[in-house]
């Protein structure tokens, strides 16, 4: 794959309106899980209604960063011109201890990942709305 | 699709331009090409044509045909949305417009000049990601063999799996384009240490895990099963085609749900389809699988319910998906070493197992199963003689 060389910025969110006080709470250094106010089902990626009980009132909890790395990639071509400095590079699907999962970076050793490598949370923030996550190994 | 609506249509023309890296053509000449490719099997005229149905993701729509063809007795027309996976729901959509006595005789077609023109996999289109990329796409996963590797890397986890099983799907389906002279890697062939030797794009998969990249169009004509005995084709009939989504479901991203290795849509989808057609999974003589990536097809043979949940690997070891093998599959060479006509060419070679047209032919075919993409809302097909 060939791409222009020119300035790539980082691909971003477009934060809409059901994702924003996710991405909010991010920004806090907070990462956040939609709890249903009602029935206090978890909800990941958010929605604008329970799939559980089809509440249309939406709440919050703070998971607490901790949680086990439950699947990754490390991607040794980059397909996307600003990663191209940047392979290889781990991306690991973590499996918080609330019991939703969501994607981060991951910082530390290749030959470390594996399945169910605890790990806690760190934030980067990129601008003014947006912060993203860095797991890195605990224990 | 009601079984009351069972074979009472038929795919009776299939069409196709040739599937290269670069067409040199309009993606609307292209449809157009593939259109008339299917009339001219078919043994009918443009003007019997008074139904279109196509994907989302097209670059044309249905004016670009109508236009072009000067199609002046369209009844009715749908766009069925989903990419991948809405492929066989197109043939559902062309048997119920028929089937519904609304329409006679129903285009269906898909055109892209995905290799020379925008790549799906290419990151130069979208300057932010919206929905769910935007929780992925910022941490460098940002186009489809990068989240299915996500899914491929649990198989490994969960099933014990290997890439030496793995080079299975690929070494297979490319002999079968080795047979086929359409297909764009005819003259490349493929060994298990090609596979084994291939560097890491993200890991773990590899090139040969992927699919094509195509430049091409297909197209089918779908009439009733009365009309089809008056036309020149063998009539594959529509026995049973279904669409499903399953929940939660996202595009290619299904890591928020319970399992990495189940697919909630295509486990919804097979229940449907056997369940509608009265057949299971030993009755099937041939199938073509999408085949985007290599390890998603293990996946999709298990959902569909050929074997147990993580004997994909074990089931299509020994030569059984070969041809000559007890179900051979994607003998055209599939997504993977056929082209890429985003899963519609699957559709085309279903209809030569039924006609005995294909260049890796299974005798006596009777029922010739087609499925649309894994990990995305989808759709899938049962063709009969
Ligand atoms: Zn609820």
């Amino acid at each position: 794959m060939t791409h222009t060389i020119q300035a790539w910025p980082r691909p971003l969110p477009q934060i809409d309106r059901d994702h924003a006080e996710w991405w909010a709470g991010l920004a806090r250094h907070e990462l956040l899980v939609q709890e249903c106010p009602r029935c206090k089902a978890l909800t990941f990626p958010p929605e604008p209604a329970c799939p559980a009980c089809r509440s249309l009132e939406r709440g919050w909890r703070r998971s607490s960063g901790r949680g086990r790395v439950f699947s990754w990639v490390v991607v040794r071509r980059a397909s996307h011109p600003y990663f191209a400095d940047k392979v290889p590079y781990a991306v690991v699907l973590v499996a918080m201890d609330e019991g939703f999962r969501v994607v981060g970076s991951f910082e530390g050793p290749l030959d470390a990942l594996c399945d169910g490598l605890p790990v806690e949370v760190g934030f980067d923030d990129v601008n003014d709305e947006v912060t993203l996550m860095r797991f890195r190994r605990v224990g | 699709m009601s079984p009351a609506l069972r074979s009472k249509a038929a795919i009776v023309g299939i069409g196709a331009t040739e599937f290269s890296a670069n067409s040199g053509r309009s993606e609307r000449r292209l449809a157009v090409e593939a259109v008339l490719a299917a009339l001219a099997d078919a043994g009918l005229e443009a003007d019997d044509i008074d139904g279109i149905v196509n994907s989302d993701f097209d670059a044309t729509n249905q004016l670009d045909i109508v236009n072009a063809l000067g199609l002046a007795n369209i009844r009715a027309y749908a766009t069925i949305p989903h990419g991948g996976g809405s492929p066989c729901g197109t043939v559902a959509q062309a048997a119920m417009m028929v089937t519904s006595g609304v329409c006679e005789c129903v285009v269906a077609y898909r055109s892209l000049n995905e290799r020379s023109g925008h790549r799906y996999g290419s990151a130069d289109a979208v300057p932010a990601y919206p929905w769910v990329f935007g929780l992925h796409a910022p941490y460098g996963l940002v186009v489809p063999g990068e989240w299915t590797a996500m899914h491929a890397r649990r198989r490994m986890i969960e099933f014990g799996e290997t890439r030496e099983q793995w080079a299975e799907v690929p070494v297979t389906f490319r002999a079968h384009a080795n047979r086929n002279p359409r297909a764009m890697l005819h003259g490349k062939t493929l060994t298990r240490g090609d596979y084994l030797a291939a560097p890491m794009l993200a890991e773990p998969l590899c090139r040969y895990d992927y699919c094509l990249e195509t430049d091409g169009a297909v197209a089918y004509l779908v009439t009733s099963a009365d009309r089809a005995r008056s036309l020149r084709a063998t009539p594959a009939h529509i026995h049973t085609a279904v669409q499903a989504t399953g929940a939660p479901v996202w595009y290619q991203t299904n890591w928020y749900r319970d399992s990495l290795t189940t697919g909630a849509e295509v486990v919804a989808a097979a229940r449907q389809l056997w369940s509608e057609s009265g057949l299971s999974p030993r009755d099937i003589d041939v199938a073509q699988v999408y085949d985007h990536f290599a390890p998603l097809v293990l996946t999709a043979l298990e959902d569909f319910g050929f074997c147990g949940k993580g004997e994909g690997a074990a089931f299509v070891g020994e030569g059984r998906i070969a041809h000559g093998g007890a179900l051979p599959l994607n003998t055209a060479g599939g997504l993977l070493s056929e082209g890429y006509i985003h899963g519609w060419n699957l559709i085309l070679e279903g209809v030569r197992q039924i006609r005995g047209t294909s260049t890796a032919q299974v005798e006596d075919v009777e029922f010739s199963l087609v499925t649309s993409c894994w990990g995305a809302p989808t759709s899938a097909l049962i063709l009969s003689r």
